[in-house]
């Protein structure tokens, strides 16, 4: 079976990626998944110095999800070029790098040091932490914003760019065609939602931050319904992903528009989650005698259209 | 090398009020897993079809039977998650990962061990366990330098409440390798003593203290070391409980000079270092943070500060 698609010029062999955050940088679930067996790997954000993270606790469990606020803990570029890419390189993955930083001009810097470096398929812009004082999600909320930032990385590199959009937005079809109109690749959606818990016996907030992203199954008809919208309204290809626990569920976002789909927070429920998500999506297009993704992929939006519903 | 298994309950009995002991068929986990180290597995059976809860729960090893293929852990009812794990019955299957994490420093395999049955002396570079002249302190640095513990240690184990856990698979492979281990093991009441019996059965030497004096000392378990004659130091500590019983075992330990170890828990996400969930700090001086899944749980005392990062770990 055919699974190839290319997502806004980055080639995966199938349509099956590790979304940033949720696979460090590929060696913690070695023996479990090879990198070389999915379609590519994103990693966890690196800023340009090393970041600390949040203090803990940092994590807290939802009724079908969970709440995190690590805060974009990372070693910073310098040790991930030197230690952790070149090991990425040697087990075959296709690597996207998530990029943060705390200004504009750190997002841009990141680009062009990336440009050019052999073993990078692709920047995934981070413009949608909600854990970060600076950046994150304040550069992803206002339109004009994320395509300035999209813009700024385009032209300091030749490298494929996808903003990752955050769904703590009201509008989030005018947020991606102003990533569209700064020259973006491919769209990457959606990051976590900000939310809050509280631990009624210490009668604190359960995070150490407050607020935290959501994520996990209780995010997914949120996110289902945002590639829906977006994919009417951009001619670039989507990554679509949040709350997949199931092949079933990866299936949902191809219908409805995304081109390829990421794994976030249902490799920690199954570490095998994205091998079996790829075979479930061989399965069913074996089951309706599709031969290409492309039959699949946007198939509930195009259905829509021609019953006028 | 770690490993994903369907777990065939073989059995989840009470042990007592609240507490449960789960043995699983896991061969391939069984065949790998060490003192200190853990397993991280789905509570429910019914794992494809609910997403609440949604996250896997960390047990450290309680036991392994290498042979039988089977481990077992033991825990107390505290949420959700554990509530419906008390609910698996035998024939049923729960998903776990592990072995995971870094376990404790066990005595080195390659020491010269002495024949139990021959009555050949030992030689020079054997530990003797007849106590040397040395200061604790001493002792403590030559024998355990560079995390290196020798075949036949004075060890001391001290666990408080379901802390206890890790500590007798520990004590299992402790005295295995001919190590003489004491433990110092606490509880509130001595209805939770539900290790004693299999630590007296290992060959362990027990102290006992309780909150309510039902059983052994009465009092919190680290007022045990009053009792322990200055001459009679361990080779090494070992501890998990409470953070506020590690704190007192650690300053302990610093202060006989005695090299110790410390089992830490944490909520986690992945278990195996990906997400950065369980991140804990070791010291207030330290700029970063430590994974309790990957890095620990079990920590040298050297890395950790009980009392200034205490009250940041207790949140969690």
């Amino acid at each position: 079976m055919n699974l190839e698609v290319n997502l806004g010029g980055i080639r995966l062999a199938n349509p099956v990626v590790m979304a940033s955050g949720t696979f460090g940088y590929g060696f913690d679930y070695q023996g479990l998944i090879n990198p070389n067996e999915i379609g590519a790997i994103i990693t966890k954000a690196t800023t340009l110095e090393p970041w600390p993270g949040n203090p803990p606790p940092r994590i807290a469990e939802t009724p079908s999800g969970m709440l995190n606020a690590i805060g974009l803990e990372n070693p910073g570029i310098e040790v991930f070029l030197t230690e952790h890419l070149p090991k990425l390189r040697v087990l075959g993955a296709v690597v996207i790098v998530n990029i943060a930083g705390k200004t504009l001009r750190e997002y841009v810097e990141l680009a062009s040091i990336l440009d050019g470096t052999p073993g990078v398929a692709g920047i995934e812009i981070n413009i949608s932490c909600p854990n970060v004082e600076m950046g994150g999600m304040q550069l992803g909320t206002s339109p004009d914003m994320v395509s300035e930032v999209v813009r700024a990385v385009k032209e300091k590199t030749c490298l494929p760019v996808m903003p990752k959009l955050s769904p703590n937005v009201t509008d989030i079809v005018a947020i991606a065609k102003a990533a569209e109109s700064g020259g973006a690749d491919a769209i990457s959606m959606i990051n976590t939602l900000l939310g809050m818990a509280v631990d009624i016996e210490t009668k604190r907030p359960r995070l150490r931050n407050i607020f935290g992203g959501l994520s996990g199954p209780a995010i997914k008809p949120i996110a289902l319904r945002m590639v829906y919208q977006v994919y009417q309204a951009v001619d670039i290809p989507i990554l679509g992903g949040g709350g997949i626990l199931s092949a079933k569920d990866a299936i949902e976002f191809l219908l409805v528009g995304a081109s390829a789909v990421s794994i976030g927070t249902g490799t920690f429920v199954n570490p095998r989650l994205a091998l079996d998500v790829k075979e479930g999506i061989c399965e069913y297009m074996e089951r309706y005698g599709h031969t290409s993704l492309d039959e699949v992929i946007g198939a509930a939006v195009r259905s829509n259209a021609k019953f006028g519903r | 090398m770690v490993f994903l298994e369907d777990a065939e309950v073989l059995k989840n009995v009470r042990v007592a009020d609240g507490i449960y002991e789960l043995a699983c068929r896991a061969p391939q986990i069984a065949g790998e897993g060490k003192p200190g180290q853990f397993v991280h597995m789905t509570v429910s059976p019914h794992r494809s079809t609910t997403s609440s809860p949604l996250l896997r729960r960390p047990f450290s090893f309680y036991g392994v039977d290498t042979e039988a293929g089977t481990v077992s852990i033991l825990y107390r009812i505290r949420g959700l998650g554990t509530s419906l794990l008390a609910e698996a019955r035998p024939g049923e299957h729960l998903s776990m990962l592990g072995p995971l994490g870094t376990g404790f420093t066990l005595p080195l395999a390659e020491s010269p061990v002495f024949p139990v049955e021959s009555s050949v002396p030992p030689t020079k570079s054997c530990a003797s366990p007849v106590k040397n002249a040395a200061s604790p302190q001493e002792k403590a640095f030559s024998k355990v330098e560079k995390g290196v513990l020798p075949a036949k240690s004075t060890v001391l184990l001290v666990g408080g409440g379901m802390g206890i856990a890790p500590l007798v698979y520990l004590a299992d492979s402790l005295v295995d390798m001919g190590c003489q281990v004491e433990v110092f093991y606490g509880a509130e009441t001595c209805g939770e003593l539900v290790a004693l019996e299999r630590l007296e059965q290992i060959g362990a030497n027990c102290d006992v203290a309780t909150v309510d004096g039902s059983a052994g000392y009465k009092g919190p378990v680290t007022d045990l070391f009053a009792f322990l004659p200055p001459k009679n130091a361990p080779d090494m500590i070992y501890s998990c409980g409470p953070l506020e019983m590690m704190a007192h075992v650690a300053r302990f330990a610093k202060e006989r000079g005695i090299p110790g170890e410390v089992s830490l828990e944490s909520h986690m996400a992945c278990g195996v270092g990906a997400c950065l969930g369980c991140a804990v700090r070791l010291k207030s001086t330290d700029e970063g943070y430590a994974k309790v899944c990957s890095d620990g749980p079990v920590f040298s005392i050297d890395r950790l500060e009980f009392e200034a990062g205490e009250g940041e770990r207790n949140e969690s």
